[in-house]
């Protein structure tokens, strides 16, 4: 399992099974905030891929 | 970063919406909770003034009544916030930051040109703004509740977190800043319950994943500026 997966699993968990309604909250939010970041991951590899392959400079 | 929160609802004990932002903040340090009483009188001046400079961000919190906040908070500007203390010899807020957290009955779609209501919150708020740049304090963007009593439980816990980093985050602004908000509240969490083993690795993680993304945006720039020449 990838960690970021591994971490979203525990994240769910807590998001539901803490006592404290706002530590539920926090690991909620936590949750999106790992999401969010694996997605500009994604999407700032893509732009370093994209704009590294640039034959014009070639 | 010190906050202080100036309550200003006449029916302060009936309001769910303020107890609901009051609990959200239950476990946040560095916050002062001040309400303007309604049987006050007069303020004490020195009193307000001091509070005023014992703290780094101001935030204005209160129910829209008719585009505007209840006459107390205006009660309570007009009384404390003296010329000499705002912008003639003192200039005490000056640095300092202001923000809003305004809630409202009506859905967010109306507050816009063309709407029912007409206009935006950010323009019905402007004498706030005006205050800050009169002040020379730094204005943030108002927090803005829509209709909480129709907001569902997930609504309502996005809610607390985002109202939690209003008050205490000095950049929630940015994705970076908030990263570090989350983390800095995870130590905190690992302090109170060192039996939860897998809070210091899930606080690794998003650190390394923050990393990468830094790396990352200092690579682009990199690659951009080189296109540029």
């Amino acid at each position: 399992m990838d960690t970021n997966d591994w971490v979203k699993t525990q994240l769910e968990e807590l998001s539901q099974s803490s006592k404290q309604y706002e530590d539920r909250a926090f690991y909620l939010a936590l949750l999106a905030l790992v999401k969010e970041q694996q997605q500009r991951l994604i999407q700032s590899q893509g732009e370093v891929d994209g704009r590294t392959w640039n034959p014009s400079k070639w | 970063m010190k906050t202080l929160i100036i309550v200003a609802h006449p029916k302060l004990v009936e309001s769910g919406t303020q107890q609901f932002l009051k609990t959200s903040l239950a476990n946040m340090s560095e916050v002062t909770w001040h309400v303007l009483a309604p049987k006050k009188t007069h303020f004490d001046v020195s009193n307000e003034q001091a509070l005023l400079k014992a703290h780094d961000r101001i935030v204005f919190q209160f129910p829209l009544y008719w585009y505007s906040a209840p006459a107390i908070l205006k009660q309570w500007e007009d009384e404390v916030l003296t010329r000499n203390f705002v912008y003639g010899t003192q200039q005490a807020l000056a640095k300092k930051e202001l923000g809003v957290v305004v809630s409202t009955g009506d859905p967010q779609r109306d507050f816009k040109a063309g709407s029912s209501e007409q206009f935006t919150l950010s323009e019905l708020l402007r004498p706030y703004q005006a205050l800050a740049n009169k002040a020379q304090m730094t204005y943030l963007p108002p927090f803005t509740i829509f209709q909480f009593a129709y907001l569902s439980e997930t609504e309502k816990q996005q809610l607390v977190v985002n109202y939690q980093q209003y008050i205490t985050n000095t950049d929630f602004e940015s994705f970076h800043g908030r990263e570090l908000w989350f983390e800095q509240q995870l130590k905190q969490k690992i302090k109170v319950n060192p039996d939860l083993q897998k809070l210091p690795q899930i606080l690794t993680a998003i650190q390394d994943n923050r990393e990468n993304l830094e790396e990352l945006g200092w690579t682009l720039s990199m690659i951009k500026d080189d296109e540029d020449e």
